[in-house]
């Protein structure tokens, strides 16, 4: 609409809102190209160009770092995650949009409540639990601890999706004669698909970013990309900040991957719930 | 079939739907953080009393000191990312040109996290990277700044990592407000600054306060890039990094446990507080009209 | 002209706002929306004190004037002059006046009190003279108990007329309402209605009302604006308005329900000779410049036709046979398929029963013919 603005002063708000946003794209943009470029270097003595290009710091990386374990890893526990929050998470949500009991409060708290403690707190004992139990250093322990955020994510992302799901259409499939399980297979599931795509792939992406868990929780074999990275960082005096780079290069990409299919389905501002 | 409902309210049904949930949330969250209190409780090697593992970790002053670390790093960055973000989220109420590929460029740093982002920035922000490069040359500074392995990297890669969060929230709420209300307030004489400070942020302030809250559990959980570009050993030896290396260096379980401890219990207060700051400010739903 | 009792005057004599305007001029104002042209060459001119509804159906463009002459919508062309000055270029913030919103826009995180006074503290107004006008303002709609309370506690109705409230104490030289009653069930919108006619006795502040609702804006305005894919249709007293519509589109919104398509066979002055599709002769009043042989449209409102038992069939009646007939307490609504070759809706007092032959009259002189639009 072609609403009527105070002339000056509106445009030079929106200059500098797009000024802030370039200047932010600008400096990540540039934080990534470095790693880009470094990762294909020869080598680069502090000019501002690599003095030349080559592709072996991805060979050496991936045998370096077993990178494909590691990657196959990354995606074992991501799916394996999300696929278990979502089984899980979805009903609870539903419970929780629907139903009133008493209680109900306590719960919803309890089911965010992982979201808001530090993941050292209950990481460190879950370790050691894991230790206990003979699952340390092993993918599903990684897969365990993954869930302890992964699962409230999911009840928090979709039980206000659900509750704005008319309920009346599931009292009318009711009224129609549908049992139950029709009632969800077919009315409620195909509604609720937007919301559980959302989540699923904001969990996905969350999960191959999460450090402190994984950090925690794994062994040598059962490293994910951004724990594998971390270390690899952390030694960077022994080895090529090359090879590093070349690294967090095909970390990015497996995430821009990721990302981009979440794109695809998903608004990112919708991404963002409100929580009331 | 048929529902028994208790005065409760509770049934069959409403057990295998939230069940399976609970359950998990309790073995995988609830169990450890009991255990790790029973931990923290349980004296460790040469000392004794129940509460001796936390008087070793708050009687030592480096180890106290780590707390407020990390609240030196948490509140400024969570400070700026919602003075930053409020502005801007506000002028993008409306449905900008390019709104969609802007918050698309915001998602891509909250997903790369923060490792990623610390790692770039040990080469882009380097006295050797290109940030101080273009410095060098536009003559604004003599020297290479140093803005890694310091306080200011860990400040840099945390706002580089939350502000799309913060952002992201706080352009749902504003842009959620009837656009009704700024006109009623333009009929009714309200200049800009008064439509923005008198109308608008009243209403965005839910969202303000838990943008606000989410950025301070995740920065004030910070861990790996205090290690990777701040000074681990100094300024930004974080509670994280307290707990970690009792745990993993001393083997100390019972002080890591404690601080492990320590740190969610101020964490929470910090969280409570910004909550029911916002509650006394504010009340009501931001539509704005017939419920 | 809007009659005032002595109570008003008295009150008005008080309470005269500072610009009581002498008029608004309106000049060809004209808005399009990328390829939607909203509004064209729209010219009206309103007196002080003047009650003007602006009527239409959706996307008539009359929120789109209302917009313009808030100040909230730039138009591409014309003008906007009060009382000789041209406002145009004044940003709503300083035009000095008030709205009325569809879905009320009342704050919701102000109580009922600061919702009203918000207005004033944006002028600078006195805090003591801010209590006494709120307070004011809050007993003429009759809310002062729940000053306290927040919008999302009050209910449509009350909540409206805290937005009438929040509009009027300024003294705002125009108060513009954009379809206020529309989100109000019928019982309360009636209520309503009553209160805003109330107001404006009391208060005499210009005022432009847009509805889709004829009753509202024949029951409230002194004059009608009926407007139509963004132009003026027909200006006019209520009274002329629904006595006289000046088109099919005009006979159309305002009631007359029946509007038969025929063909124009001869003319004389303003006797009109029709015949319908079925080949039945009509007799009517001409209203558009017609000549025989072309296609017309004839109207007649429900309440016009008259209706008589089959056996008193009288000369140039038609007869038919009750298809539906609708119980409306005094009044009943009949559907009755009649000669004419179209089923004719007649408003009736009496009980009529389905099935009943009937006999209809169609006065010659409340049977209008306009020229049939494409």
């Amino acid at each position: 609409m072609g609403e009527k603005r105070r002339g000056i002063t509106a445009d030079l708000s929106g200059w500098l809102v797009y000024a802030a946003v370039t200047l932010f794209v600008l400096v990540v943009g540039s934080i990534f190209l470095t790693v880009l470029l470094n990762s294909f270097a020869s080598s680069w003595f502090g000019g501002w160009l690599p003095d030349g290009y080559t592709g072996k710091w991805y060979t050496f990386a991936v045998n370096e770092f077993s990178l494909w374990r590691v990657l196959l890893v990354t995606l074992i526990v991501a799916l394996s995650v999300t696929a278990i929050s979502l089984v899980v998470g979805v009903p609870a949500a539903y419970a929780l949009a629907r139903r009133r009991f008493r209680g109900k409060s306590l719960v919803l708290g309890l089911l965010i409540l992982p979201l808001l403690v530090p993941p050292i707190t209950y990481g460190i004992p879950l370790a050691t639990m894991l230790y206990e139990y003979r699952m340390a250093g092993t993918v599903a322990g990684v897969i365990l601890a993954n869930l302890a955020p992964a699962l409230p994510f999911v009840v928090l992302i979709m039980t206000p999706f659900i509750e704005q799901i008319d309920p009346n259409l599931e009292r009318a499939a009711r009224m129609m004669g549908a049992p139950t399980l029709k009632v969800f297979t077919r009315v409620l599931l195909p509604l609720a698909v937007p919301g559980i795509l959302a989540a699923g792939l904001l969990v996905l992406v969350r999960t191959v970013a999460m450090f402190e868990l994984t950090f925690l929780t794994a062994g040598a074999g059962s490293q994910t990309l951004v724990v594998a990275l971390y270390y690899a960082a952390f030694s960077a005096g022994i080895r090529p900040a090359q090879s590093i780079d070349a690294m967090a290069v095909i970390y990015m990409l497996t995430t821009l991957v990721l990302l981009i299919a979440a794109l695809r389905f998903v608004n990112p501002t919708n991404m963002v719930m409100r929580v009331r | 079939m048929s529902k028994i409902k208790s005065r409760w309210g509770i049934d069959r049904n409403l057990l295998l739907l939230l069940g399976p949930a609970l359950v998990l949330v309790v073995a995988l969250f609830v169990w450890p953080l009991l255990y790790g209190i029973g931990v923290s409780l349980t004296p460790g090697p040469g000392r004794e009393g129940l509460l001796s593992n936390y008087a070793a970790f708050l009687g030592d002053a480096r180890e106290r000191a780590s707390i407020w670390n990390t609240l030196w790093i948490a509140i400024p960055v969570t400070i700026a990312n919602v003075l930053v973000a409020v502005p801007i989220a506000y002028r993008m109420r409306r449905p900008l040109k390019g709104q969609r590929p802007i918050s698309a460029i915001f998602v891509v740093p909250m997903t790369l996290g923060v490792v990623l982002v610390a790692e770039g920035m040990l080469t882009f922000f380097g006295p050797a990277g290109w940030f101080n490069k273009v410095l060098l040359t536009l003559g604004v500074v003599n020297e290479p700044l140093q803005l890694v392995h310091n306080y200011v990297g860990v400040l840099i890669s945390l706002f580089i990592a939350e502000f799309p969060v913060v952002f992201l929230i706080l352009l749902g709420y504003a842009s959620g407000i009837d656009p009704n209300l700024e006109r009623a307030g333009r009929m009714l004489g309200a200049g800009a600054w008064q439509r923005f400070s008198r109308i608008m942020l009243p209403l965005m302030m839910p969202g303000v306060a838990i943008a606000a809250a989410l950025s301070f559990v995740a920065t004030f959980a910070v861990f790996p890039s205090a290690v990777l570009v701040g000074e681990p050993a100094g300024a930004t030896r974080v509670i994280a990094l307290a707990a970690w290396q009792a745990a993993y260096e001393r083997f100390d379980f019972g002080e890591a446990s404690a601080i492990a401890i320590t740190m969610a219990v101020i964490e929470l207060v910090c969280v409570a507080a910004i909550l029911l700051g916002r509650s006394r400010l504010y009340r009501g739903p931001s539509g704005g009209g017939k419920g | 002209m809007v009659e005032r009792t002595e109570e008003a005057q008295r009150r008005s004599a008080a309470e005269r706002p500072e610009p009581h305007i002498r008029r608004i001029w309106v000049k060809n104002l004209s808005k399009r929306f990328g390829d939607l042209v909203a509004l064209t060459d729209f010219e009206l001119e309103v007196e002080g004190g003047e009650f003007i509804s602006l009527l239409g159906p959706s996307g008539c463009g009359k929120t789109t004037a209302l917009n313009c002459f808030s100040g909230l919508l730039e138009p591409d062309a014309g003008d906007i002059e009060l009382d000789g000055e041209s406002i145009l270029s004044v940003p709503p913030e300083r035009r000095r006046f008030g709205m009325v919103f569809q879905n009320y826009a009342l704050f919701p995180h102000l109580s009922i009190a600061r919702n009203v006074s918000f207005g004033l503290e944006m002028e600078g107004v006195e805090k003591s003279e801010i209590r006494k006008r709120v307070q004011e303002v809050l007993s003429l709609v009759h809310l002062e108990e729940h000053r306290d309370k927040y919008p999302a506690q009050l209910s449509g109705g009350q909540q409206q007329r805290v937005a009438l409230a929040r509009a009027v104490v300024t003294r705002p030289r125009v108060i513009l309402m954009d379809e206020p009653l529309s989100n109000l069930d019928a019982k309360l919108r009636l209520e309503m209605r009553t209160e805003i006619r109330r107001l404006h006795q009391a208060l005499g502040l210009t005022t432009i009302y847009v509805t889709h609702d004829q009753e509202e804006a024949l029951s409230l305005s002194d004059r009608v604006v009926l407007m139509r894919a963004g132009t003026i249709q027909q200006v006019g007293p209520p009274k002329e308005v629904y006595a006289e519509p000046a088109s099919a589109y005009a006979a159309n919104f305002l009631g007359y329900r029946n509007l038969l398509p025929v063909k124009l066979t001869a003319a004389e002055g303003e006797r009109a000779t029709v015949v319908t599709q079925g080949g039945v002769e009509l007799s009517g009043t001409l209203r558009d410049r017609l000549s025989p042989g072309d296609d017309a449209v004839a109207a007649i409102r429900p309440e016009d036709v008259s209706v008589l038992p089959a056996d008193r069939k009288e000369q140039g009646a038609f007869s038919g046979t009750v298809e539906l007939a609708e119980f409306l307490g005094r009044d009943s609504e009949l559907s009755v398929p009649a000669e004419l070759g179209e089923s004719v809706i007649v408003r009736t007092t009496g009980d009529w029963k389905v099935g009943s032959k009937v006999s209809l009259q169609l006065p010659p002189e409340r049977l209008f013919v306009f020229a049939r639009e494409g």
